[in-house]
């Protein structure tokens, strides 16, 4: 991965900017995320932290690898964010220098900021987090396999090792905070934040499967359905927006008996086995959410008839796998790869029951336009699609799917 | 993304011993698939080539991300093994030998530096080279060609410069 630490403070970044500025942050998902900068969360910190400031931030948007020149020009051009390019004046970029020089030169009639230096390669660690072991020569530092941790760099090259510091702006301006009740406890939520965002400020935690945080929600799973009072039916958390004195509850014996179903009819529409299924255990992908929300609600079993209809599973990519049998329709994908990778690669096929994702016109992976960016593996909850690991042996060099322990 | 290109076959082969490892190869599935010395296809005609060539190739793993340890920890030695032969770039090879300390591990790459990449067009170009490479700044190569083929005309937009702290 490519090692980048910040370079500049939050004053300077502010001196960068105009109050008059339109502001759109952009980011990357992969290795600038793991180097505590890029990603959607520091995206959502620093958009906080600027409009606190009395900045106008028009928009974010994500990429899944920002050195994409490719990429990066069709989320310029993308019916959605078309509007919002053109507007914008300034672009903050949270990506690697490399990242820097695309937007710079795809956005080159806008005011394009860099926050970091980017001072070679190296690896994540499990222990130290992010480490530099192939520096380039300029910093002075030798090549060292042992790596060089992000305090120790920034003490040695006069660098920030974390992201900006929330205490640094101004404080959240309350006019645009509201009052609420969830579960009976008083909460405060931002004008605009769903009941999702709202609990999860509150930490309280709603269930929930097609949602994720950094893609527009879809509210098509239902697990996260609520009660809103005043409102006849159930609401979905994901997707409802939160208003002034709204009294919502989020845990109770019907909620919680009807996410028991949902999550047993999910089990049922294909058959799961947690034992092989590489989602199983955590990884840099994350881990299967179906799997850890069957043992939140304690499910040993389904009630429902299973589906134990095998459908092929796609292994014709160099980096991923495709398990249509352990989809569960969420959606994520195909959003991931709308929004997040910009391809359209991804949608649903057939009707009812038959509903699956697939690559281009219902094709094979290494048939599609797949630019193998990964936004689709790290978006799905479950072991549809993962990353491949494979062992190759014999004679004549065979493949064989390796799964993680 | 980073760039790596193959090191001569007599090269590797010049840290092998034909007697003696008995080889594994880790391979990696990102950037270094994309330059076109690594992937699948690659690794398999590493392997084929030097099991032709008589070294005791046992068997090879193919990562996701070689510089991840998560990823890492997922190949599974045989006990036989003792050297592995690294197809991934300088930060996945100190990977492999931070976390295989005891093992023999012989480099198949040389590191350019970080290029952009147009997937449409099927385009790499160098845009922060290390220094042995300085003079690559700014060549664009075919995505997969291995360094080879430099194009003439420019293809992807993008100025680039040399970096310095
Ligand atoms: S996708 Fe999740 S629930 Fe399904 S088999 Fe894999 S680990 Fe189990
Ligand atoms: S289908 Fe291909 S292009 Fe789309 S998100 Fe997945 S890896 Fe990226
Ligand atoms: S493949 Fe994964 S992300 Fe896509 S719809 Fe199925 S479960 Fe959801
Ligand atoms: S998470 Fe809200 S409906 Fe799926």
């Amino acid at each position: 991965m490519i090692i980048s630490l910040r370079d500049i403070s939050y004053e300077d970044l502010k001196n960068k900017l105009n109050k008059d500025d339109k502001i759109v942050l952009w980011s990357c998902n992969t290795c600038i995320k793991f180097c505590g900068i890029g990603g959607y969360d520091n995206m959502v910190l620093l958009e906080n932290m600027l409009r606190a400031d009395g900045y106008n931030i028009i928009g974010k948007e994500l990429i899944s690898i920002a050195c994409m020149y490719s990429l990066a020009e069709q989320h310029k051009k993308s019916i959605d964010k078309k509007n919002m390019f053109q507007e914008a004046t300034a672009i903050i970029c949270l990506t690697c220098e490399d990242g820097f020089e695309t937007a710079e030169s795809v956005f080159n009639d806008k005011k394009v900021i860099k926050v970091v230096k980017t001072i070679g390669v190296g690896n994540f660690t499990m222990d130290r987090g992010p480490i530099l072991t192939a520096p380039f020569e300029w910093t002075g530092l030798e090549q060292n396999n042992q790596g060089y941790s992000f305090p120790e760099l920034a003490e040695k090259l006069h660098l920030y090792p974390t992201f900006f510091d929330r205490k640094e702006a101004a404080e959240d301006n309350t006019d645009e905070n509201i009052s609420l009740t969830i579960n009976n406890k008083k909460c405060t939520a931002r004008i605009g934040m769903t009941i999702m965002q709202a609990c999860e400020a509150n930490s309280i935690k709603v269930p929930h499967l097609c949602y994720e945080a950094d893609l527009t929600p879809d509210a098509n799973c239902r697990l996260c359905l609520c009660k809103v009072k005043g409102e006849k039916e159930l609401v979905p958390s994901c997707a409802t927006p939160v208003r002034e004195n709204m009294e919502i509850i989020t845990q109770d014996d019907e909620l919680e008996h009807a996410r028991k179903i949902l999550l047993e009819l999910a089990l049922a529409s294909h058959e799961h086995n947690c034992l092989t299924c590489s989602k199983g255990n955590p990884c840099i992908a994350g881990n299967c959410e179906l799997q850890s929300l069957v043992r939140d609600y304690d499910i040993k079993e389904t009630r429902f008839q299973q589906n134990k209809e095998k459908l092929p599973v796609d292994t014709s990519s160099p980096v991923l796998v495709y398990d249509p049998n352990k989809c569960v329709s969420c959606g994520r994908c195909v959003r991931a790869c709308k929004e997040v990778a910009c391809q359209n690669n991804l949608s649903f096929v057939n009707r009812g029951s038959k509903t699956c994702v697939a690559a281009g016109a219902n094709k094979l992976f290494n048939q599609s336009a797949c630019v193998t960016c990964l936004a689709c593996v790290f978006a799905c909850p479950t072991g549809a699609i993962t990353e491949k690991i494979s062992h190759f042996e014999g004679d004549d060099w065979l493949e064989t799917n390796v799964y993680q322990s | 993304m980073i760039f790596s290109n193959s090191l001569e076959y007599e090269k590797i082969t010049s840290n092998l011993d034909k007697k003696n490892d008995i080889i594994t190869i880790i391979g990696c599935n990102t950037c270094i698939r994309v330059s076109g010395a690594g992937g699948p296809d690659k690794m398999k005609e590493l392997a084929m080539k030097l099991k032709h060539d008589g070294y005791n190739v046992k068997d090879g793993f193919m990562l996701p991300i070689t510089c991840m340890e998560p990823y890492l920890f997922t190949v599974k030695l045989k006990p036989e093994v003792n050297t592995i032969v690294s197809l991934a770039c300088t930060a996945g090879t100190s990977n492999i030998k931070r976390n295989f300390p005891d093992y023999k591990i012989v480099e198949t790459v040389d590191n350019i530096g970080l290029i952009i990449a147009d997937t449409n067009k099927g385009v790499l170009k160098i845009a922060m080279p290390y220094k042995k490479h300085e003079s690559k700044l700014g060549a664009e190569y075919p995505l997969g060609s291995d360094g080879k083929n430099r194009m003439s005309k420019e293809q992807i937009p993008v100025k680039v410069e040399l970096k310095t702290l």
